[in-house]
């Protein structure tokens, strides 16, 4: 943003400083770059700022976490133009003030007023940088300043996205570029990270691998910043190596292998080596399950590993199977077949899979398919091996091709953030709002009212129960707020509940089969939300115009209460 | 403050959940439940027993069940219909239906079940007595308006004691509540002779700022807050009396826990020769149940052995201030006291002795403290999802709050229903509570229990909403 303009400021001290000047023409830009930085007496530093900006009637930027918002804004005493705006931008109420901030629009990505001073007012314009995925289109701005549409990409348009318009893509193209130029390893057909330099260096794999990302950020529930984005990448091209290895030993970290070396010797040196091949680090197959869920990039991206849902079918099929061609390649007795020629003469030509597939591969295969000879190693041993190298393949087939664990719950995640396709919907009915009986969808909906736990009757009860009874006619619609989506739910047109749409609850509600509740491993995550949800239908408000059942075994009676 | 000593009651394990509302309701309402006894005795009355103790007469006690059985049923169906509650086709099944929905939970090994108090009527289905299964249990209504005025801000002088309050809410729900109000009726109409009598409570006298910070002046904003007609509105008749409960068994547990650490905090100051007043020293105490992380190992995050033996050991700490204050009354407030304390070698020699002295015995403290923050039933229809510790086997208990205590206590952080607050807020709340969780922890556990979205780097401002 500062390109075209004029540094002004005193001196360069080459560390990172909170505060920059620029300057063009008769006009001075204050940029703050970080708002974090801050002296420790400091109490609303960007208070401070925005108020000399004021009085010299500079413009002002400013990269601002909203932590900081909520922090200078608890700390502010008296009234100042600065404490207006970072009251206005943290949403906070405050006394009335002599520096109003007012008009405008505030929308989720962008909000816009006009600080009132005694001889001027002044626009001020927040961005929410953090509404929006990193791996989706930047969203525009036009000169008006008006937000164009933010928009989630489906999983299918993935495969045809231009990863540049991404900013997370642009960000991995360049990387990949720079990495193209640089020297080549004395060995590069064992060396793991010369492997994913070279897998990177396709577009395809690229978009695969973006995809897998934002599968990440939509199970993980959470967004990834530049610095995940950073971090991500970085552990696709070295694993964990910049964390673990001092840089001085990388150059001769992956010497050439002694020719003479045994089957299973050779076997064992590449395998520890492919723990850093990119398919394996970014879901940190190597890595323990209590560093996985403290580790930034890990505690998003081990949520999607490949081979926790290896669905059997083919990428080409309508489907979400995926898993044929890597399955299909062990199916039989392990014999001199390479497992890797398998899978590439199984699939389409312009596969990405062929774009990931490196020198390092081939060399790791051909040293699977010796060291899984007999003569080499016992059946259990063997049995070992073919898990781990399966694992290895799906995990290389899947990450080329964007496919990540649960792929067909993060598709319907990404089409939701857009609409509610009928089976979705039909689904969330079933879970949110299961019948008396699962094989008649008119056996109503029926609440008991003191329970503990707001669990609908479903069957007949043992005991007979007092029950309030929804009503039949409800409509779902959604709410959306970027990445956030919230389902509405209306009886009769009266608002009865909302719940955000996230993967769990998206996961549970594909788990429901035939009007019947589902399980799955999200239930401790989403019952009590369920609950909550359900429990909103038993208010005052929407208890006083509903109809009341006395359900005895499989007998419904009605129920008739004196209205107050 | 006028002394150092806080002269609190000496408190008891409550058996279920439901005990901390009846013993508020019981001070608001006398109430007649038609049981003949001698004057020696007192009534014990519980909504079911067991068999052995549902009708059992002792010289000391007299036990009552007030649960519709056998024919209590059909008059308990005809009370209903005559409330306005009426089946058309079967009013005793219906009766059954009513009688079981407002049962509380059922602990393991409980010998009583409470109703479950939604209603002045249902509060007083049992009383302390019967809950307790004692003559005497501790006057748990009195310990929780004390811990209510002790958090009484100075503006709220005159004001509506905690039983005042909940009666409030109470009334408000039979007036909102058609289902409420019928069953509230029927059941007066059943389980006693005449109306409950209401008992006019004092306002609140005394008050100060002196507690503010502490678990006290939390459960006085809390519990205004809970009984105001806004959220009576908002939350489902059962859910209020959950979330009253998590409140109650809040302030409860983490008041006394308060009560050690602040005795312990004046005995070391004392001997340790410090200066600091009575107000320095109640705002240095440090958390009072040290929450790790979930990624730390259990042994880490495990509260039992150190808690109980702080606890155990602050009797003999709390009896020698206690004695030291009553034998020493001429001092005009705690800050004087303390001077005097910190001259009395003897005293301080006295307080030495007591803080590295073997634990004492304690039981009734530490059992009164870990039964109102401990999750009960873990899984199941009585699954307790409002408790605060969970036991890891028999050695270990960690905070790992229930999602609902999570969705009630952020909720409440909110400054009314369907509206919204930030972390910051509830770290500030928690603070107040004693408990200082790690940010990304509690983000975690606000995520799971659906009530925030966490944004990278939002820090403080990630945003709460309210769960209704």
């Amino acid at each position: 943003m500062t390109d075209d303009l004029d540094g002004d400021d005193p001196e360069d001290t080459g560390l990172a400083q909170r505060k920059y000047y620029f300057r063009s023409g008769e006009s001075r830009l204050a940029v703050v770059n970080d708002a974090s930085i801050r002296g420790a007496d400091d109490r609303h530093p960007l208070v401070d700022d925005v108020n000399l900006a004021v009085a010299a009637n500079h413009f002002f930027l400013g990269c601002v976490n909203r932590g900081i918002l909520i922090e200078e804004a608890h700390a502010l005493a008296g009234d100042s133009a600065g404490a207006s705006v970072v009251r206005w931008l943290a949403e906070v109420e405050g006394a009335p003030t002599a520096f109003p901030v007012v008009g405008g629009e505030r929308g989720p990505v962008l909000a816009r007023a006009a600080l009132q001073l005694a001889d001027r007012n002044v626009e001020v314009v927040a961005v929410y940088v953090d509404h929006c995925s990193l791996f989706e289109l930047r969203p525009q701005v036009d000169e008006q300043l008006l937000v164009q549409p933010y928009i989630v990409r489906r999983l299918k348009q993935r495969a045809t996205t231009d990863t540049l318009a991404m900013p997370a893509g642009e960000l991995l193209r360049t990387v990949a570029e720079c990495l193209a130029e640089a020297d080549k390893p004395a060995a590069p057909a064992v060396d793991p990270i010369e492997a994913n330099v070279s897998s990177f260096e396709s577009l395809a794999v690229q978009r695969g691998f973006l995809t897998l990302l934002r599968s990440a950020e939509a199970v993980s529930g959470s967004r990834m910043t530049f610095r995940e984005v950073w971090g991500a990448i970085l552990r696709a091209l070295a694993g964990d190596l910049p964390q673990t290895t001092n840089p001085e030993a990388l150059t001769s970290m992956f010497p050439p292998l002694d020719p003479d070396l045994s089957a299973v010797a050779r076997f064992t040196e590449l395998r520890s080596r492919a723990r850093l091949r990119s398919s394996q680090a970014i879901v940190g197959a190597e890595v323990p399950a209590e560093a996985r869920a403290t580790d930034p990039v890990l505690r998003m991206t081990g949520l999607v590993d490949p081979v926790l849902d290896a669905v059997p079918g083919s990428l080409a099929d309508s489907g979400f199977g995926w898993a044929s061609p890597v399955l299909d390649a062990f199916s039989g007795l392990i014999t001199a077949a390479s497992p890797l020629h398998t899978i590439l003469d199984s699939i389409a030509g312009d596969d990405p899979f062929r774009e990931a597939v490196t020198d390092f591969d081939r060399a790791l295969d051909a040293a699977f398919v010796s060291v899984t000879q007999p003569e080499y190693v016992d059946d259990k041993a063997r049995r070992e091996i073919v898990a781990w190298y399966g694992d290895y393949l799906s995990r290389l087939y899947a990450m080329s091709n964007g496919v990540s664990a649960f792929r067909q719950e993060v598709s319907t995640w990404l089409e939701t953030r857009s609409s509610l396709p009928s089976a979705i919907k039909a689904e969330l009915k079933t879970l949110l709002r299961p019948t008396r009986a699962p094989n008649d969808p008119q056996s109503g909906y029926f609440l008991p009212l003191f329970s503990s736990r707001t669990v609908p009757v479903t069957g007949p009860s043992a005991e007979p129960q007092l029950v309030l009874q929804g009503e039949d006619d409800v409509q779902i619609d959604l709410v959306f707020r970027g990445d956030a989506v919230t389902v509405m739910m209306r009886e009769l047109g009266t608002p009865v509940g909302e719940i955000e749409l996230d993967f769990a609850l998206i996961r549970t509600a594909q788990s429901c089969a035939g009007q019947r509740l589902g399980v799955t491993e999200q239930a401790a995550r989403v019952s009590p939300r369920v609950e909550r949800f359900r429990a909103k239908r038993l208010i005052p408000a929407r208890i006083a115009k509903s109809e009341f059942k006395l359900i005895a075994g499989q007998d419904l009676t009605d129920v008739y209460v004196e209205s107050l | 403050m006028e002394s150092v000593y806080l002269d609190l009651a000496r408190p008891q394990y409550v058996s279920v959940p439901e005990g901390l509302v009846t013993a508020l309701a019981a001070r608001a309402f006398g109430v007649d439940y038609g049981v003949d006894h001698d004057n020696k005795q007192v009534l014990a009355v519980a909504y079911q027993s067991n068999n052995a103790e549902a009708n059992r007469v002792t010289p000391a006690l007299v036990y009552h069940q007030t649960r519709p059985m056998g024919p209590g049923l059909k008059k308990f169906g005809d009370k209903l219909a005559a409330c306005g509650i009426e089946s058309d086709a079967d009013q005793l099944g219906l009766s059954r239906a009513v009688t079981g929905a407002i049962a509380g939970v059922r602990t393991k090994d409980g010998k009583v079940r409470a109703a479950i108090p939604l209603t002045p009527s249902l509060a007083l289905a049992q009383n302390p007595r019967g809950l307790a299964g004692t003559r005497n249990p501790p006057d748990l209504g009195g310990i929780l308006e004390t811990f209510f005025l002790m958090g009484a801000p100075s503006a709220a002088e005159g004001n509506p004691v905690a039983a005042d309050r909940w009666v409030d809410a109470a009334e408000r729900r039979r007036a909102v509540d058609r289902v409420i109000h019928a069953v509230d009726a029927a059941a007066a109409g059943t389980f006693f002779v005449g109306a409950p009598t209401r008992i006019a409570c004092n306002p609140l006298v005394g008050t100060s700022d002196q507690f503010a910070g502490t678990p006290f002046s939390w459960f006085h904003r809390v519990w205004v807050k809970l009984c105001s007609p806004a959220w009576v509105d908002a939350l489902p008749a059962r859910v209020w009396v959950d979330w009253a409960n998590t409140v109650l068994r809040l302030a409860f547990g983490l008041g006394y826990l308060w009560e050690v650490a602040w005795y312990e905090r004046v005995a070391r100051s004392v001997v340790g020769g410090g200066t600091e007043g009575a107000d320095e020293l109640l705002r240095s105490l440090g958390p009072l149940l040290p929450w790790k992380d979930q990624t730390s190992g259990i042994s880490v995050r495990d509260v039992s052995s150190s808690t109980k033996w702080r606890v155990l050991r602050s009797n003999s700490v709390r009896e020698r201030i206690r004695d030291w204050a009553k034998a020493n009354r001429q001092f005009p407030n705690a800050a004087e006291e303390l001077v005097a304390m910190r001259s009395d070698e003897g005293f301080r020699a006295q307080l030495t002795e007591a803080l590295s002295a073997p634990p004492g015995s304690n039981e009734n403290l530490w059992e009164a403290i870990n039964y109102a923050l401990l999750t009960r039933e873990g899984t199941g229809p009585d699954a307790d999802h409002y408790g605060f510790l969970r036991k890891h086997g028999r050695r270990f208990s960690v905070p790992d709050p229930g999602v609902e205590w999570i969705a009630a206590v952020a909720s409440l952080s909110c400054p009314e229903p369907g509206t919204s607050t930030d972390v910051g807020q509830l770290l500030k709340d928690l603070r107040e509570l004693g408990l200082r969780p790690e940010l990304g922890d509690l983000v975690i556990r606000l995520e799971q229990a659906g009530v925030a979205r966490g944004s990278a780097d939002a820090d403080q401002a990630v945003a709460i909403e309210s769960a209704f």
